[in-house]
């Protein structure tokens, strides 16, 4: 009963991380461009979608003064499903120059297989 | 150094949920002679694309006190103030927000009235004009301002209803609805929206009172929204909606008791970036027989 009883955890287990073995994603970043700059009081438009092979484990959205490397920002969620879209406004009413850093994270596995991009923008003071 | 990140989702669905639009009726019950007040609460639901992505889910709850008075035979005057609870989902956000929404007012003329010898009517047809009066609670700076239970803008309601017999125990219940939209201070517009609904209504003694059973279809356009004074910036959001809808309703001596459900059939509002779901309502009224 014991060797029964381990046989299905072992295949219950290998069963899970075989779904996800060789799960890929595509992140487009369709707002900013590459080194776009954004001027005072003006809203920084992130937008991107992320385009799963197979269901994903969630993703991370940051926002980074690179300069100081303040996080201003970071959400994440955990849903699972084969492609993601969000956008958001970010202010600018920075005081001196900022090089600003966003980074998207997807999760491609329960056991920490993720994929990565960044896109860096400026935001300009007065 | 004062950093602000606004999580932003920008849908546009609110306008064509009963929330901020102004999809009045003047119901099932336009035939009868009785002043009422009554309370209905309801949920709406939505799912935003885009990309052809899901964006965001909204779901929209909204209580509603009206009244209907009967200013002799020729004339009823409606009214209603709704308190709406309006909830946004996104991956990354979660908003919530509520208030009042606007208050409706409708004056509705009886052009044709016949009934025969038992009562029964043979033919009805009545004329309303309404005024939506932007009392609510509304926020032109938010990017959720659809979420918002007030629209910022007077909206005026043409309505034309025709009832008529078609079998003993059923009538066919022809409902047309305009409603013209003004912008609001900011300038901004939400689309004008035109309803037309078909509805069977049946009436059978049951116990102490009349269930009145209703199936029927419905189909909607919504305008354009703009912004700037005159208009001219067409910002799109439009669309139709086709919706099967399904009411039971019991009236008694005092009480009418209503529930209604929506289930849309066919949609391609904003490009079917916006996707209406389930729509279910429930109320009741306290009748007062005209003396």
């Amino acid at each position: 009963m014991k060797k029964l009883n381990f046989m299905i955890l072992g295949i219950s287990i290998g069963f899970l991380f075989a779904c996800d073995k060789n799960n890929t994603a595509e992140i487009n970043i369709m707002e900013p461009m590459m080194n776009d700059t954004i001027a005072l009081n003006d809203s920084l438009h992130l937008e991107a979608d992320i385009l799963g092979s197979d269901k994903l484990f969630g993703y991370s959205v940051s926002l980074t003064h690179t300069n100081t490397q303040t996080q201003l920002f970071s959400a994440s969620t955990e849903k699972r499903r084969k492609d993601y879209v969000f956008h958001s406004h970010w202010i600018n009413n920075v005081q001196d120059t900022a090089n600003l850093e966003i980074k998207i994270t997807v999760n491609l596995s329960r056991s920490g297989k993720t994929v990565t991009k960044t896109m860096q923008c400026v935001a300009l003071p007065n | 150094m004062p950093w602000v990140f606004l999580g932003i989702t920008q849908i546009w669905s609110c306008d064509i949920c009963g929330g901020v639009s102004g999809n009045a009726s003047i119901g099932l019950f336009a035939s009868t002679q009785f002043h009422m007040i009554g309370l209905k609460t309801g949920s709406s639901s939505f799912k935003s694309y885009l990309h052809g992505i899901e964006h965001s889910r909204e779901n929209l709850w909204s209580t509603e006190v009206s009244c209907r008075w009967q200013i002799g035979k020729r004339l009823q005057l409606m009214a209603s103030v709704p308190y709406q609870f309006g909830f946004q989902t996104t991956d990354l956000s979660k908003a919530c927000i509520s208030g009042l929404g606007d208050p409706t007012a409708i004056l509705n003329g009886i052009l044709v009235n016949q009934k025969d010898s038992t009562g029964r009517v043979r033919q009805f047809l009545s004329l309303g004009i309404g005024l939506k009066a932007p009392f609510g609670k509304w926020n032109p700076k938010s990017e959720v301002r659809n979420l918002y239970p007030g629209s910022g803008a007077y909206n005026i309601l043409g309505m034309l209803n025709y009832t008529t017999p078609i079998k003993p125990k059923w009538t066919l219940q022809s409902e047309i609805v305009y409603n013209y939209k003004l912008s609001d201070t900011s300038g901004f517009r939400y689309g004008n929206v035109f309803s037309l609904t078909e509805t069977m209504i049946g009436n059978y003694k049951w116990g102490i009172g009349r269930f009145i059973p209703g199936f029927g279809i419905g189909f909607s356009n919504f305008g354009k929204v703009s912004v700037s004074d005159n208009g001219s910036n067409e910002m799109g959001y439009n669309g139709n909606i086709l919706n099967l809808k399904a009411h039971l309703n019991y009236l008694t001596y005092r009480w009418l008791w209503t529930s209604q459900i929506e289930i849309p059939v066919a949609q391609n509002v904003n490009n079917r970036n916006v996707k209406q779901k389930l729509m279910a309502q429930i109320g009741f009224s306290y009748l007062i027989r005209k003396k």
